[in-house]
């Protein structure tokens, strides 16, 4: 359209009023730009003030979680995922159906973990013998987890200090070529005839077969580490020595057993899990030992069961005898006896102050019996029991204030078949406790010593 | 052509281009404020296979938390339960033998003032349909907790292995003849929780039934402060009064009680595997029940000596559990359970008391 043009013919727009230049955003964009500006202020404000650091820029640091089960990326209020949730929520929430430890006949095939218990006091000497023992079980190492608990040793004894290195030689599969090493140490420094003088008056076979009993080769896994070893200290405030004359005093027997009762339920009770099927109880001088015992016992799947257990004497006193007489039947005259006793006393069995007339395992053994013969029992001695974890689920233990007018393992084994548990034991399976010449065997042994000397030089003369 | 009367459209028709930047600058604002943090996927570094499911019966042989060579050592002298319990960081393991999920019971324990990092907790359930139904709620109760920030230090739940009793309603509980086989369940399931929770770290165990569904937000800092080796509150139970037509409360666990005469005549006259149960008047043992010792206006901080405990709410330092203590599930002296564990208590050389005037209370049907 042709607006005014004052006559010329003219196709440029003409605008009417003054020329002058235009002015940009005039009223069409202006408001809308005003607001748009107000709102990108205040929105650049609120977001500088409230806003996280999660602005696609560069990072000045990395979270990381460091969990048992690994390294992820993220922290915690990152968790967001399924997978996180559910490794979060795993890490302290646990869930055990009791059934599925019962323990079975093979329980090393079927994958049942033992829990491994030992009570130590003033064993620094034996440890090396005991820890040859615990290599030496052909039980599958990754199903047994070992559990000491090391009280009251006398100042010149490091029991804690030695089971911390063997334990962690073991751990690292070393052990068998320290304890090699230090033999042979030991070999070439002692003086030869004080202290194991003794041997020279033991049966010749016997010693041999000791000294043959750790020589390689040595079965399959014997270097494999165990699932886990926990070492717990704790003192009892025990008053009563350790040597062979101060333990065995019938006096002083019942304070005795109950201390030892409190020492093995606190280790028991501290170290047992839900997923334990079998707790094998083992003492630490034992001198010789199936490797196979774990599996031996346990074929017979009976709750309680143990072996018979001798020990070894020089020959002037008859080759051997029965040691643990804390497995027996009971009798009528145990019972009998127990009725005209205080609720305190405790009867300890091979004294002649408490006539029981009981049938103790140790006696029911021949040389040549059968091993897998079993037998019922009611009171069972501490040096090798095996017993299924859900006996000490349920309650049983060992107690430390007179049950039945016992304490310790035979009350332990009353309390189990009172439960009803089934306890046994196999009186022609042995196992064989060290020797430990008491003052009546050494002074023998001086005597018998001298005499030998004296007729020597009586021939040089 | 159609004079628009806005100069704002009028502009946009013209140069249509014009209007890309205020949108742009919408655009940009818009994004910069609505968009969500952390949608991205964290990648997660695993080294162990996954466990999946609740109910997963796979055997871990592999053993969790423990050091590279697995060997750990726990030097019990330093362990100690004392009255400054949270002070000195002592580890509390709650326990509660759960055959029905009450939530009031779990909502009372998230409001429980004792540090929750300090804080264990226990739970067994038996193996019955109704223990399948409280296990999935407890599981979802846990679940909710023990993914967040504010964790309890572990949480454990069993199921127990021996047989129970297929129906828990209170009347059916309560016949007499049926108290013995019921206790001795209840003891096993008590023995099967605490052995295999109890650990080198615990100081104390806090044995809380499932159907106590109120206590004070201080119970553990309370009990703790007695310094007792066993001490049991006092278990009441809130109801509507119908005939003064308000809320009352009323004595609900009459196993705390103090040895009688009378009770230890009708003991020597027992067989060897007969039990004694309190709150049947066919066995009358005259024995003060610390259930009727409660005083209104009386020092909640008052003590008293018991011989007999019942399980509502019971403090024991875990030295005495350790020494053997346990609960019968046979006739230990002509008791059971948790009167027969106070009684084991009592025979290790320890006392036991009650708090008549601390009140917690057991969920009313």
């Amino acid at each position: 359209m042709i607006a005014d043009t004052y006559g010329k013919k003219s196709d440029l727009p003409v605008h009417h009023g003054k020329l002058a230049p235009k002015t940009p955003s005039r009223g069409a964009f202006r408001r809308l730009y005003q607001i748009l500006g107000a709102i990108a202020t205040i929105a650049l404000l609120v977001f500088y003030f409230t806003r996280k650091q999660d602005l696609p820029e560069v990072k000045s640091h990395e979270v990381y979680t460091v969990t048992a089960d690994g390294v992820r990326k993220g922290g915690l209020d990152g968790v967001q995922s399924e997978e996180d949730l559910d490794k979060l929520y795993h890490s302290t929430v646990e869930f055990y159906d009791l059934n599925d430890y019962q323990g079975t006949h093979d329980g090393n095939a079927d994958g049942d973990v033992v829990l491994f218990c030992m009570p130590l006091r003033n064993a620094e000497a034996i440890l090396p013998t005991m820890f040859k023992h615990i290599m030496n079980l052909t039980y599958a190492h990754e199903q047994i987890d070992l559990a000491f608990l090391v009280s009251d040793c006398s100042d010149d004894d490091d029991t804690l200090g030695a089971l911390f290195d063997y334990t962690v030689s073991l751990q690292a599969g070393k052990l068998g070529e320290k304890l090699y090493a230090e033999e042979t140490e030991a070999k070439k420094k002692s003086v030869k005839g004080s202290s194991d003088l003794y041997l020279n008056y033991m049966d010749p076979d016997y010693v041999e077969r000791v000294q043959n009993a750790f020589q390689p080769p040595f079965h399959a896994e014997y270097s494999k580490p165990f699932r886990s070893v926990q070492i717990f200290h704790k003192d009892f405030g025990q008053l009563i020595g350790q040597g062979f004359s101060d333990r065995h005093d019938v006096k002083v027997q019942g304070i005795r057993r109950k201390l030892m009762g409190r020492a093995r339920n606190w280790l028991v009770y501290n170290a047992l899990k839900p997923y334990h099927s079998w707790v094998y109880w083992r003492d630490v001088d034992i001198e010789m030992c199936p490797g196979d015992v774990i599996q031996h016992l346990m074929k017979f799947n009976i709750d309680v069961i143990v072996p018979n257990v001798w020990r070894p004497l020089p020959e002037f006193l008859g080759n051997e005898q029965p040691y643990d007489l804390n497995s027996w039947i009971e009798s009528e005259q145990g019972l009998e006896l127990a009725k005209t006793l205080q609720e305190d006393d405790v009867i300890v069995e091979g004294y002649a102050e408490y006539p029981t007339w009981r049938a103790h395992l140790a006696y029911i053994r021949t040389k040549d019996g059968n091993p897998d013969e079993l037998i019922a029992l009611d009171g069972v001695g501490g040096v090798s029991i095996l017993a299924k974890a859900r006996v000490f689920r349920q309650g049983a233990m060992f107690p430390a204030f007179t049950f039945e007018n016992h304490a310790e393992t035979e009350a332990f084994g009353k309390l189990a078949k009172r439960m009803g548990f089934i306890v046994g034991g196999l009186p022609h399976y042995t196992i064989w406790h060290i020797y430990e010449p008491s003052e009546d065997d050494l002074q023998e042994i001086a005597r018998k010593e001298r005499k030998r000397r004296h007729q020597r030089k009586g021939k040089q003369n | 052509m159609v004079q628009l009367k806005s100069p704002l459209l009028r502009q946009i028709r013209r140069k249509p281009l014009t209007a890309i930047a205020p949108i742009t600058l919408l655009v940009v604002l818009v994004f910069l404020f609505f968009r969500s943090s952390g949608s991205q996927k964290l990648r997660t570094y695993s080294y162990k296979s996954k466990k999946s499911g609740f109910f997963n019966h796979h055997r871990d042989v592999i053993p969790r938390n423990l050091p590279g060579d697995h060997i750990s050592h726990y030097d019990l002298n330093k362990l100690a339960s004392t009255p400054m319990a949270a002070y000195n960081k002592e580890r509390v393991l709650i326990l509660s033998p759960m055959s029905k999920f009450y939530n009031e019971y779990w909502q009372n324990i998230l409001t429980l003032t004792y540090p929750r990092e300090l804080i264990e907790l226990g739970f067994i359930v038996p193996r019955t349909a109704e223990g399948d139904v409280a296990l999935k709620k407890l599981e979802k109760a846990v679940k909710q907790v023990q993914t967040k920030d504010a964790r309890f230090a572990k949480v454990t739940i069993l199921r127990q292995d021996s047989e129970s009793l297929a129906s828990q309603k209170e009347k059916d509980r309560h016949a007499l003849k049926v108290q013995k086989e019921r206790r001795a369940n209840m003891a096993l399931a008590r023995n099967s929780l605490l052995f295999t929770t109890l650990g080198p770290f615990t100081s104390w165990v806090l044995w809380l039934d499932s159907d106590i569904i109120e206590t004070p937000h201080s119970l553990i800092e309370d009990l703790v402060s007695h310094d007792k080796p066993v001490i049991s509150a006092n278990c009441y139970q809130r109801y509507y009064d119908d005939e003064k037509k308000a809320l009352s409360i009323r004595p609900y666990d009459f196993n705390n009680w103090v040895e009688s005469d009378e009770g230890l005549k009708i003991a020597a006259g027992l067989e060897d595997d007969e039990i004694i149960v309190e709150g049947y008047a066919e066995l009358a043992t005259y024995r003060p029940l610390m259930a009727h010792f409660y005083d209104a206006k009386g020092d909640i901080n008052t003590e008293m000596a018991l011989d007999g405990v019942g399980g509502a709410a019971v403090l024991v330092k875990a030295d005495v559990h350790r020494d053997g203590a346990m609960f019968p599930s046979f006739p230990f002296y002509h008791l059971i359970e948790t009167e027969g564990f106070a009684k084991m208590v009592k025979r290790l050389g320890y006392e036991v008391f009650g708090l008549p005037n601390y009140l917690v209370f057991h969920f009313n049907e």
